[in-house]
């Protein structure tokens, strides 16, 4: 065990070594290109030089006569996306668990710069690299509307269906207020283009498709892979055991799946795709750019009377895609009265889609950012406008589950001094450097979902916990490893777990931090029906640390073993969170997972 | 990749053979259809990328076993052999002494990896990061296929230059290293044909004026072997200030080599290389000359800043460069004024 981690804290695991990180600096860990598949055939895409317009004409000689090239797949002989072609078009989800877009064809049309316009497979990853190089694409060029203030864009009111916070009359407080902070602020696009590469290695055998490709959503890709195909879902093995950085890039369907899994089907033989760097900056989703305007009235004690939070997001021309924060920012305070409104504006990109935290880093930043601006207004320090607006419930009336921000910002201020800053500008120095200090709040919802898992116990004492939840480096083999190791009472050291593959029992999405929640609490009810079905004492605990093997008293397995007179005891068990409906489970195999939390929870 | 030859060579003439084999009737050095491959670190990339594409590889790393591989510090003269590494020599303890600016150009640019594999003669010649330069689906870049304009003028050119610019490109010259040592004034050793011949460095490269595509003043097979430079008054006090989006492993907006020789706080010499805003490596003589005599206080260094980019010509999106470049030429003045030596 390190000797760098930090004692555990109540309710927290065990400081224990990942049980995975051998694997991974060892380079045994397989990631989704890993996978050795028989006579792979290699591809490349080809995406779209232009942002908007449409392919008049794509000459394909010099790149067919690279020495390896096996075919060049382009919308010409792919064919139209529709029912009964060999591509389908999959419906789109604004809430997530369908495609990344409802752009799904590859031309001749262009809709956003870097769509992908062909695959080029070849013998080798060179020659099709060559090939793809020498594709050459004439285009009739349009100029592109790409955001915010590009004349042709469009703008839609999502705030109805959204049903985004209201409470009291916003607008009347915010004009009879005492003091007015009006602001605007603005955030970039960024991308998610984790380390490990976009990839996606397709093999066919016997009408089967197996997929190889980094996912936070095994069921997901099985389920929008069925779709995409035409085939029956219990044709499709997706695996991805491990995954190399996600941030919501990789939990939706990405139309150069469908791609792949044509081109291996029409050659005969698994065909992998590595995407480049540079390509994973326009073939997969993205945090969009936002605007946002903010009117605070207040008192000029400093107790806030109004707030009015108004968000513009740019998504594609087809797709509702939002974050609509202000479900969270007009949560955080005590404000009197709340008002809030999102709009869309479609303009020639592609669908953004969930990046890490996507409604709370924009919009709390531009809530916090309103707040130091309105502590200056007021001649207040920062953390005291936070106190004076903390508040155990929010406009509407509802509850917060669990709040303690004035008792991290006093142990912060404690720790931290504030008491001694400055807030004229210039007039605090680390040596040479001028510094300044200031503060911000932060939260996130909670979330857990419905979940499904198989725990074997062998008689000799190892057990073997099976379920298709994700690890995105976050750790989920070793928290999983470590809930069976307590409920079973056996060492952490005698559990394998088994991720990442359709065939095992469904987990969530690996999205809104539910994991641990939602993977752990199916694992629990599997090992404790194991537990009763051993008629084992109930482990007791001196303490409530996580995976803590301390203070449990381990089960007699010999004896209970040998009076079931069996080798082995297996369980499957499914958790239901709250609010869950029966067919939650049931959805979730066909694709569709239920997740519970946050300020719906 | 297209196929390509390759051959490893472990002496100069013979690596002058094999590049010149495939390559005789090359008018220049942006005709010829071979490369030398030292580190790899640009060829590799851009014949991956489908941007350069020789017919003949030429490795040379062996040379790191004759002169080209020392780095030798005696009497005032320092010589740097061509196929040293980054890393060697920014942490090179008489380098880091003598010549601050050359190790810390070397170390805040790129990443230990690179810095382990890259050389210096490959360094100096490192190609432009523009990404029109970089994508082939662009088909007007006059660098890259001479005559067919440059999508950069209109495009997104954020990272591009406003020193040395042209009507026909204005890509931006990428490396660090070569502001120190244009700064310094330096002098390049090249081996070629009749042998080998000594240039400044400020000789080496060529503003892109209306042949962008060439890029230095080397002959077709011409083969840096060792760079020198030579200790004066003002070469313990010079630093190297690189600013840039993030603060590792990225090129720079806008960088300054300065170096000073003081007597109190009046300015005996001053030598200027600015990086990230130019076309080449850029020696800023005026602003030099603005600061002769003259006491380091604010307003000379304001002054010499103003002078430096008295003939920017931003772009749509690199105009911030102008303000950002003058900026950190003040910094770097002063902190070089501020130095301990």
């Amino acid at each position: 065990m390190s000797t760098a981690a930090p004692e555990p804290k109540e309710n927290m695991g065990k400081p224990e070594p990942r049980i995975d990180g051998r694997l991974k600096v060892t380079g045994e860990a397989r990631y989704g290109s890993d996978f050795p598949v028989a006579n792979p055939a290699y591809a490349f895409l080809v995406t779209s030089a232009i942002a908007k317009g449409r392919i008049t004409a794509m000459n394909l000689t010099e790149a067919k006569a690279v020495p390896g090239v096996l075919e060049i797949f382009y919308h010409a002989n792919i064919g139209e996306l529709k029912n009964g072609s060999e591509l389908k078009m999959i419906e789109y989800r604004s809430g997530g668990g369908g495609p990344t877009s409802s752009i799904q064809d590859f031309g001749p049309e262009i809709k956003y710069g870097g769509q992908i316009i062909a695959l080029v497979v070849a013998e080798t990853f060179e020659a099709a690299r060559e090939a793809a190089h020498r594709v050459h694409v004439t285009y009739q060029a349009e100029q592109p509307s790409a955001t915010f203030d590009s004349p042709g864009v469009s703008e839609e009111d999502i705030s109805k269906q959204k049903d985004v916070p209201q409470a009291g009359d916003a607008e009347a407080a915010y004009g009879a207020a005492q003091v007015k902070l009006e602001a605007e602020y603005e955030t970039p696009t960024q991308h998610h283009n984790p380390i490990e590469l976009f990839t996606t290695t397709c093999v066919w055998q016997d009408e089967e498709l197996t997929i190889y490709e980094p996912s936070q959503f095994m069921y997901g890709l099985k389920a929008n892979a069925a779709k995409k195909m035409g085939i029956d879902i219990a044709k499709v093995h997706a695996v991805s055991p491990f995954v190399g950085g996600a941030f919501g890039s990789k939990a939706q369907f990405s139309p150069r799946t469908g791609l792949v899994a044509l081109a291996a089907r029409r050659l005969n033989r698994p065909v992998k795709l590595v995407a480049t760097r540079d390509q994973g900056f326009t073939i997969q989703t993205y945090r969009a750019e936002t605007r946002q305007r903010i009117r605070i009235g207040a008192q000029r004690d400093g107790k806030i009377t109004s707030f009015i939070h108004e968000g513009w997001e740019v998504t594609s021309r087809p797709d509702p895609y939002s974050v609509a924060g202000v479900e969270d920012s007009a949560r955080l305070y005590g404000f009197g009265a709340v008002k809030t409104r999102v709009s869309l504006v479609h303009a020639d990109r592609n669908t953004p889609g969930f990046m890490r935290s996507p409604p709370v880093v924009p919009y709390i930043y531009a809530l916090e950012s309103a707040m130091d601006e309105l502590a200056i207004k007021l001649n207040m320090d920062p953390v005291e406008l936070r106190r004076i607006n903390d508040s155990q419930t929010d406009a509407t009336g509802k509850q917060w589950s669990s709040r303690s921000l004035m008792k991290c910002y006093d142990e912060a201020s404690e720790r931290f001094g504030w008491s001694k800053r400055s807030p004229e500008p210039g007039s605090m120095r680390d040596g040479d450097w001028l510094i300044g200090w200031g503060c911000a709040s932060a939260v996130y919802p909670t979330h857990v979902g419905a979940a499904a898992a198989r725990v074997l116990l062998t008689a000799d004492g190892k057990a073997r916990v099976q379920i298709a939840a994700h690890d995105l480096g976050t750790g989920a083999y070793t928290v999983i490893g470590q809930i069976a190791a307590e409920e079973l009472g056996i060492p952490l050291s005698s559990v394998s777990v088994e991720l990442g593959d359709s065939n095992l029992p469904p987990a969530p999405v690996a999205g809104g931090s539910n994991t641990t929640a939602s993977a752990c609490s199916a694992v629990m009810k599997a090992c404790e029906a194991i537990r009763s079905r051993l008629s084992a004492p109930v482990p007791t605990q001196s303490d409530n640390t996580v995976g803590s093997n301390t203070g449990v008293r381990q089960p007699n397995l010999e004896e209970s073993f040998g009076r079931l007179g069996v080798g082995a005891i297996e369980e499957y068990a499914e958790y239901l969170p709250p609010g869950g409906k029966p067919d939650s489970i049931k959805n979730l195999y066909a694709g569709t997972p239920f997740l519970t939390g946050g300020s719906k929870g | 990749m297209q196929s390509f030859q390759f051959s490893r060579s472990g002496d100069l003439q013979s690596a002058y053979s094999a590049y010149r084999t495939a390559d005789a009737e090359a008018a220049d050095a942006a005709h010829s259809h071979s490369q030398y491959l030292a580190g790899g670190t640009t060829l590799l990339d851009l014949m991956k990328l489908g941007v350069m594409r020789p017919e003949r590889v030429v490795d040379i790393n062996d040379l790191d076993r004759t002169n080209a591989g020392l780095v030798e510090f005696a009497g005032n003269r320092l010589q740097l052999g061509a196929l040293t590494r980054m890393s060697d020599v920014s942490d090179h303890p008489d380098v880091r002494r003598e010549f601050p600016v050359i190790a810390q150009s070397l170390q805040l640019a790129a990443s230990a990896q690179i810095r382990n594999m890259a050389s210096l003669g490959g360094n100096v010649l490192q190609r432009t990061r523009c990404s029109y330069f970089r994508d082939t689906s662009y088909s007007n870049c006059n660098k890259r296929e001479p005559g067919s304009g440059c999508a950069a003028l209109d495009g997104i050119n954020r990272p591009h230059a406003i020193l040395g610019t042209s009507e026909r490109c204005i890509a931006t010259y990428p490396g660090d290293f070569a502001q120190a040592l244009i700064a310094l004034d330096a002098q390049v050793e090249v081996m070629g044909r009749n042998g080998s011949r000594e240039l400044p460095f400020a000789k080496l490269h060529r503003p892109p004026g209306q042949t962008p595509h060439l890029e230095t003043t080397l002959a077709p097979g011409e083969l840096i072997t060792a760079f020198r430079i030579t200790r004066a008054p003002f070469t313990r006090r010079s630093l190297f200030l690189k600013v840039r989006d993030r603060e590792s492993y990225e090129f720079a907006l806008a960088s300054a080599a300065v170096a000073l020789d003081l007597n109190g706080d009046i300015v005996k010499q001053a030598r200027i290389a600015l990086g990230g805003v130019a076309t080449v490596p850029w020696r800023a003589h005026e602003a030099e000359a603005s600061l002769f005599n003259r006491r380091l206080d604010d307003t000379a260094v304001r002054h010499a800043a103003d002078v430096a980019f008295a003939d920017a010509r931003p772009r749509q999106h690199n105009a911030f460069k102008v303000e950002l470049g003058k900026r950190t030429l003040m910094r770097a003045l002063r902190q070089a004024g501020d130095m301990e030596i």
